[in-house]
This record gives C-alpha cells, structure tokens and sequence, in this order.
C-alpha cells in the first residue's frame, strides 16, 4: 500500500513537472527489465503551429518568406529514465537528416519498462566530437560520409540549417543563410520529464522531437535575423546564438 | 615493386611478406611516429603516393594534391596563396610538406592534429579540391586498378579510412635532412660550406639574432605558434581561427627552414618575395601586434651578413630530397 501511495504521489509529481521542459535530470537507482522492447524516435519541423519540410516556404515573426534547404543535427547519449531503476542509455548518437525520411527517423532497441523523463546532448560529447570520422563505417552517423565534419578543425558540426529567405517581400529569395555550430563548448544535455512511457515488446511509442523554427529564429532570448546575421561556420558569438536557440526551439511529444 | 616508377594502370603486387617499409631516417634524426593502424608498408606508401599525384581527387579532376605540393619546390608550389579547381584561390600559402611525420600540429592554424586527418582538409575546401568524400570513394571504387591497391594496402576496398591513410603513409616518408648543412653539422663533410655559409650559421644561431629561438631542432622549428608582427591588423586570425582567444589572433604555426631557399614566397600568406625581404622584416622587429612574439625584437645587420645568412639559409636545402625519385609516379 506504501508503495502503491509513492508511485501514485511520483506519477502525480512527473505530471506536474511535464510542463517544466529541460529540468534536471533525475538519478536513479535499482534494475530495469531485460525484456527488449522498441522506441521510435522522429524528429519534425514545425511554424506556426504546422509541419514544415525542406524547401518549404515559411514566413518568420517579421513577416519575411524564407525556406530551409537542409537540416541537420545530432543527439548524443540519449537515455531513458525509468520510473524506477537506473537511467537507460537508449543510444550514443544519432543524426537526423531533413533530407530524408531515413534521416528523421530511427527504431532503436531497448528494454520494456515505464519511462518518465528522457535526457540527451545537443550536439556530440567532447569524446565524440574528438573523433577520426573516416574510421567509422559510411551509415555511421559519424562517418565522414554525413558531411557533417569540420575538417579545417578537425570537429563536427553539431548543427546545419542552410536556406534562402526574402528580405524585402518582393517575392525573391535573394538571402543564402548558413548556421553550422559545433564545439565542445556549444555542447549542452537537456532533459525532458515524460507522462509515464510504458515500453513493451508488442507496441512501438514514438518519441517525437519537435524543432520549431520560429522559435529558432526569435527565441525567448535572442533572435537570428537571416538577412543581417547570413551565416557562421566557426564558434563566434553567432553559434552560441545558435546553439541556444536550437535548444529552446526543441520540444518533445510521445504518443 | 616499390621500384616501379611508372604510373601506368598496370597492376602492381606487393609481396605481404616483403612489404615492410625501410625508412632511412638522416643522422640525428629521431624515430619516427608512425600511428598504430596505419604502420609502413610499400603498399600503403605507393597507393599514397599514387593518390597524392591524381587529380582524380578534385571535383573536375583538374587539381591532384602535387599540384599545390611540387617535389622539386619542396612541396611548396611558388605561388603567393595556392590555387585549387577552377582557379580559386586559396586561403594561404601552400607549406612545404618535409618532415611533417614530427609535426604535432598540422596547418598554419594548427587546426589539425595528424596527418591522416589533414588529408580531408583540401578534398573538402571549396577553394581547393572542393569533392564530396562520397563521390571521391565512388570514383575510386570503379577503378580497378585502385580496388586492387586498396586491397593490397589496407584489405578493404577504397573508402575514406584507406584514402585518409594512404596518403598519411606517403607524406610521411617525405623526410629531409640531409642537406649541406647537415653533413657539415654531422662531420660526415667539414668542407662542403663555404666560408659565407659559415659565416651566415654563426649569425643564425648567434644571440644577437636568435634565430633558433623558433626555429630550432633538427626539423628548424619548435612546432609552436608565434605573432611575428607582420601585420597591425591580420586579416586571417590564424590559430586564433581554432582557439577563438583573442590572445592568439596572427598566431601562425612556425615553419621549417628546411629547403627555405625552395619555398618561396613566405609567410602564411606568401606576402615576403625573398629571403632578403624575410631578413629585413625579422631585423625591423616587426609591426607593434599586442601579441607579438617576446623573440622578435629587430636586430642590426649589414648587407654583407644579410647575404651570408641568406647563403646559410640556401645550404639547408637537400638535393637528395628535392630531387627523390621514390617521391614521384
């Protein structure tokens, strides 16, 4: 009856804090169940509201038209966090590619158990970012085959969002923007509290990551203005901008 | 098989019991590092080189990495910045590629940490080759005769891993050390530097000029990164590019001295014609940079030291090595 009570009140308290995005990851403790089991995990592009894809025109809080040509970035130690038990770790690294269904979505074997919160790095660790790409099989997403490798640098970019956008509404896309970040001072984990994900053999849950690119071009606080602020390749004060507002432009759905 | 000169596309055999690389290192030359999965062999340093040579790296197949990198200059292509496909020109002057097995940071920027990896460098560079790494394999994987060096070399077909290694194992052979100066300095020949060039030694290592300061050692540099005040202003920031601190802004890798009288223009931006332009900047001291090197402090000089340090900087070039038949298809 204890427990019955303490699970109850801690269900209760992971429902309250589900609106509280990107707090604090918990530590567990104890063992989770070996039974294997799957977890989808999708990522999509949102504005206004509405799903977005590549080459897709928009239009951002100013009023100006653009599109988005690619969209890439990684996750890295993506983990789980049981209910009871300690975190899982779901998978060391993934990249999401816009460019192709394959790129925005990966099955990804795990254990069946219930869920409340979901941890992962924006970018890869500073033990990934330090590695050789060309010693990776071509599907790795750290192959240098993904084209996501800084080789003048010798790191990866973290994150790529290239487009076109009209800067004075004559209906011309005459603006090329380019945002590549990566470093390992851009790396930054972020945890997600979820209602209660219950994983077992014979279902498939769907983690989705959401980017809103409105709130990637006007975040809570800093905006990127892609006629004036065109492009970064390197870690100046504009990929720190970047980074940061990637971060708040993620949410996250499970259904 | 080694011997085989010719580049024709005639396939060649490495015996895999014979195909241990002997690597004659110069007196005083320490041993070389070579990384663990990517040891010597024939095989890998003759598919290096033949990768080295090919245009088949760039996007149009115009431009080989020799291009930029000339045996006979050193490795250096004489141009004010190097120039890559379609006449683009680049962002720096090309360095020469001697004894690179000791360097322990790679490029002007020291962005680059090992020779394996700095081989993605150009094949990526919109002003140089400019290739998709996925087209590159695809390119090779259709050859072959270049199936069949991957095969020989690294056992696997060409892929970024073997091209990355290959290449490495060639630059890495590319040692030079024994120039006039060197049988001089070893004893193996006390009599093949004229009285000028000795003269211009004791100026080098004298410590009214302090050359050996950074360039030192048996490489002629101390692989670090100094601000030699050549500009107020740099427009490119060099190690500062990779570091982002404001304190290593016209920061530049210190390049060998070996074969300088080869590698002209100097500088990271080929902006010195001579070494006679290269003497008078060191001897003015150099624009007032806040991060300006301690070592550069200006010194005097007559015209007559100026052209026996010249003459002692030309003693540092190794026939034997600009002149390397091994280094060529």
């Amino acid at each position: 009856m204890k427990n019955l009570f303490f699970f109850s009140s801690f269900s209760l308290f992971l429902l309250f804090i589900s609106c509280n995005n990107k707090a604090k990851a918990p530590t567990g403790s104890g063992n989770i169940s070996a039974i294997p089991a799957n977890v989808k995990i999708k990522t999509s592009l949102w504005s206004a509201g509405m799903p977005l894809t590549l080459n897709q025109t928009a239009t951002d809080t100013w009023g100006r038209d653009f599109r988005l040509e690619l969209l890439k970035y990684y996750l890295s130690d993506i983990t789980l966090y049981p209910n009871v038990g300690d975190p899982l770790l779901l998978k060391d690294v993934l990249l999401f590619n816009f460019d192709n269904q394959q790129g925005r979505e990966f099955i990804i074997p795990t254990s069946t158990g219930t869920y409340g919160g979901i941890s992962f790095g924006i970018g890869l660790n500073p033990q990934q970012n330090a590695a050789d790409p060309a010693t990776y099989p071509p599907s790795h997403p750290l192959s240098v085959m993904q084209n996501t490798y800084w080789t003048w640098a010798t790191k990866y970019r973290f994150i790529m969002i290239d487009g076109k956008g009209d800067s004075n509404g004559d209906g011309t896309f005459d603006v090329l923007f380019s945002y590549h970040a990566g470093d390992d001072l851009l790396y930054e984990t972020v945890y997600f509290p979820l209602t209660n994900v219950s994983l077992t053999h014979n279902t498939l849950p769907i983690i989705e990551i959401k980017i809103d690119i409105d709130t990637f071009f006007d975040g809570p606080n800093d905006s990127i203005d892609f006629v004036t602020e065109t492009a970064t390749h390197s870690t100046n004060p504009l990929a720190f901008k970047v980074a940061a507002n990637f971060k708040e432009a993620i949410s996250i759905d499970v259904y | 098989m080694w011997a085989c000169r010719k580049d024709s596309k005639r396939f060649v055999s490495f015996n895999k019991h014979n195909d241990e690389f002997d690597l004659e290192l110069p007196p005083g030359f320490p041993a070389l590092p070579v990384p663990e999965d990517n040891k010597l062999s024939k095989s890998r340093v003759f598919l290096g080189r033949k990768l080295f040579f090919d245009p088949i790296l760039s996007r149009d197949s115009s431009v080989s990495c020799a291009s930029c990198h000339l045996p006979a200059k050193a490795f250096t292509d004489g141009k004010v910045l190097s120039i890559g496909i379609e006449g683009r020109v680049g962002m720096r002057n090309a360095p020469t590629l001697a004894n690179l097995a000791y360097a322990t940071h790679l490029m002007f920027d020291g962005g680059i940490p090992t020779l394996e990896l700095q081989v993605l460098a150009p094949l990526a560079d919109h002003n140089e080759m400019d290739i998709d790494i996925n087209e590159l394999v695809e390119r090779l994987r259709k050859d072959k005769y270049y199936v069949a060096l991957f095969q020989q070399a690294y056992m696997r077909p060409p892929d970024a891993f073997g091209i990355t290694r290959a290449i490495a194992a060639y630059e890495r052979t590319l040692i030079s050390g024994n120039s006039r100066y060197d049988k001089f300095a070893h004893g193996i020949d006390t009599t093949c530097l004229t009285e000028s060039e000795k003269k211009g030694m004791a100026l080098f290592f004298s410590p009214q000029l302090a050359c050996v300061s950074c360039h030192g050692g048996f490489t002629f540099t101390n692989n670090q990164f100094e601000n030699n005040g050549l500009y107020l202003q740099y427009a490119d920031t060099g190690r500062a590019r990779i570091t982002m601190q404001a304190s290593d802004v016209g920061k530049f890798k210190v390049p060998t001295l070996r074969n300088i009288n080869e590698t002209a223009p100097y500088m990271h931006d080929g902006s010195l014609p001579d070494l006679f332009a290269v003497i008078e900047h060191y001897a003015s001291g150099g624009k007032n940079h806040p991060n300006k090197s301690a070592h550069i402090q200006g010194f005097s000089i007559t015209p007559q030291e100026k052209t026996d340090l010249v003459h002692f900087l030309q003693s540092l070039s190794d026939e034997k090595f600009l002149n390397n038949p091994n280094f060529i298809p």
